[in-house]
């Protein structure tokens, strides 16, 4: 297992695709939160503190909404990248006739993606800390920690986006028609699929409407202020957002889909 | 000890039919030609037997079923097409991906990038070679681990006469140190150079198979060409010697017995009242075997 990770780190270590997204992602994480600030302070956003958004314990969801869209954009890049540069270069076939079976090829690719995932989620907890610590009036370990449980979801967050580059890399091979999926199917595709199979074709209640694949990943590090709004209202805002619990299930549920229809799929295709 | 046994190999994309039953057994130390035109279905029995394509029946076995089937691709150096690398990567950095995979023990790779004359730029990526030198990394990454079958797709397709050469060269080397070579090729003077044994395919099916010596024919071909083939045809069909006529660009191809020379086939027809215009009495090569057995013939014995 461990001779599987390693090989992938022996391919992508000095490509530079891979490199280019594990910086942005480091470089952004925490200067999006940063420059945030500077704009708060520019359109004199009408709170009593702006900033509430960095002490503890709110900035950790903050930083982990920030960090979704990071993920959405450079993991999943990735994700696909791992998978159709494989194939475009014509090295799959060469691990495979070199003597990988497609399973530990499979196995590799999905290790790769968990390890991407913890250390952007260990990266994540670090920052915040330091965040939170210089923003924070006053810092106390009980309430730095306080909300340090969002970093389960968000290690699932990461995951999610790069399993389904993953997923889309496996099922189209192509590189730019696998890319052009991947954002567009997050971007607008699963809305235009939620509002014609929901309302048209099902007509089934709302709040189905919040377990489809994308949502749910969103919904694992979802935009603060749309937790509170939930908070102090009762309208029919109740089902605009997934529980913690909830997303974390059915984003475990879309990722096992996805690994075996991709699975399924690379095992009978031929290379 | 047979280190590949196929039997009933078949394979289909949609409607076309690139395999159709092959059947063919290679013995240790062959150094076998697997020769066809292009579409006759060699990378095809090359990609199913090196777990790159599914086949749609029938089954094959390396070294007698000894190992699983990655186990067995472990033990095979292979070049499918063209060569496949990392291309950000260097020669020493794909090589070694390779022999990760391979399990073969930490090695540098020194004798096999000088083998292929690869030393000088073994630290530039992949992608800033030649395909020459491209190609020449894909053989270097066959001799990984010290396998005891390598397996040659079109291995010269695309070189420079150099090139070629230099490849060709790499390839008989390799084969005299008592390696088992699978060679796919549609160049039939390459595989009469290099090979021991032929498999020749055509459109998916086996047509002949067996040692060079045997496939070729100690017959030989004469060219001709006169003012009037259609009674020189008549009047050499039945002539002692001749085995077979067919027409080629206009002209006429004799297949004779060895006891029939050119001179014997000029005098049959001048005796006959026809000067010729053109005489060439041909090498025989597996080029006029090989168009021999593909070729639906046009005779007129």
């Amino acid at each position: 297992m461990i001779n599987l990770l390693l090989l992938e780190w022996d391919k992508f270590k000095k490509n530079s695709v891979f490199r280019t997204m594990v910086i942005a992602y480091i470089i952004l994480l925490p200067t999006l939160m940063l420059s945030m600030q500077s704009i708060l302070d520019f359109i004199d956003f009408p709170m009593k503190s702006k900033s509430i958004f960095f002490e503890f314990p709110q900035v950790w969801k903050f930083m982990a909404y920030s960090g979704s869209w990071q993920a959405f954009f450079f993991f999943g890049f990735l994700g696909v990248y791992l998978v159709t540069s494989e194939f475009q270069n014509r090295t799959l076939r060469q691990n495979i006739l070199s003597g990988l079976t497609r399973s530990q090829f499979f196995i590799g690719k999905l290790l790769f993606a968990g390890a991407i995932s913890v250390f952007s989620t260990l990266y994540f907890i670090v920052i915040t800390l330091v965040l939170g610590y210089f923003k924070s009036e006053s810092v106390s370990l009980a309430v730095a920690t306080q909300g340090i449980g969002i970093s389960l979801r968000y290690l699932v967050m990461v995951f999610s986006y790069l399993n389904f580059g993953l997923f889309v890399g496996y099922m189209l091979r192509k590189n730019g028609l696998a890319l052009l999926l991947y954002f567009t199917y997050i971007i607008f595709l699963e809305k235009i699929l939620r509002w014609a199979i929901q309302s048209k074709l099902l007509n089934l209640e709302d709040k189905y409407n919040l377990y489809y694949p994308m949502n749910v990943f969103n919904d694992l590090t979802p935009l603060p202020l749309k937790e509170m709004i939930k908070q102090v209202t009762s309208m029919e805002t109740q089902y605009h957002i997934l529980s913690p619990n909830m997303a974390l299930l059915l984003a475990i549920g879309w990722n096992i889909a996805f690994l075996l229809g991709a699975y399924y799929r690379f095992k009978k295709m031929d290379l | 000890m047979n280190v590949l046994q196929i039997e009933g190999l078949s394979k289909n994309y949609g409607k076309i039919r690139a395999l159709n039953g092959l059947n063919l057994t290679i013995e240790s130390g062959q150094v076998m030609g697997l020769l066809g035109p292009n579409g006759s279905g060699k990378t095809t029995t090359l990609g199913i037997l090196l777990g790159i394509l599914h086949a749609d029946a029938g089954s094959y076995r390396w070294f007698e079923g000894q190992y699983p089937e990655n186990e067995a691709r472990k033990k095979i150096g292979a070049i499918l097409e063209t060569p496949n690398f990392y291309p950000y990567l260097n020669a020493d950095d794909n090589l070694d991906i390779y022999r990760k995979i391979k399990g073969a023990p930490p090695q540098s790779f020194d004798d096999i990038l000088r083998q292929v004359n690869l030393i000088e730029r073994r630290k530039s990526p992949f992608s800033s070679y030649s395909l020459g030198m491209k190609q020449r990394l894909a053989v270097a990454a066959t001799l990984i681990g010290d396998p005891d079958i390598l397996i040659f797709d079109e291995p010269t397709n695309g070189l420079d006469p150099n090139g070629i050469a230099e490849m060709r060269q790499i390839i008989q080397d390799i084969a005299s140190q008592g390696k088992t070579v699978l060679m796919a090729s549609h160049i039939l003077d390459e595989v009469e150079k290099i090979c021991s044994h032929v498999t020749i395919l055509q459109k998916g099916k086996l047509l002949a198979s067996g040692p060079i010596g045997h496939i070729l024919t100690e017959n030989s071909f004469i060219l001709l060409n006169s003012e009037n083939n259609d009674r020189l045809i008549t009047l050499l069909h039945d002539k002692k010697g001749v085995l077979n006529i067919t027409k080629k660009d206009n002209m006429i191809m004799l297949e004779v017995d060895k006891n029939l020379s050119a001179q014997a086939v000029n005098r049959l027809a001048a005796d006959g009242g026809i000067w010729l215009s053109y005489l060439e009495e041909r090498k025989n090569t597996l080029e006029e075997e090989f168009i021999e057995i593909t070729q639906p013939h046009h005779s007129f014995n």
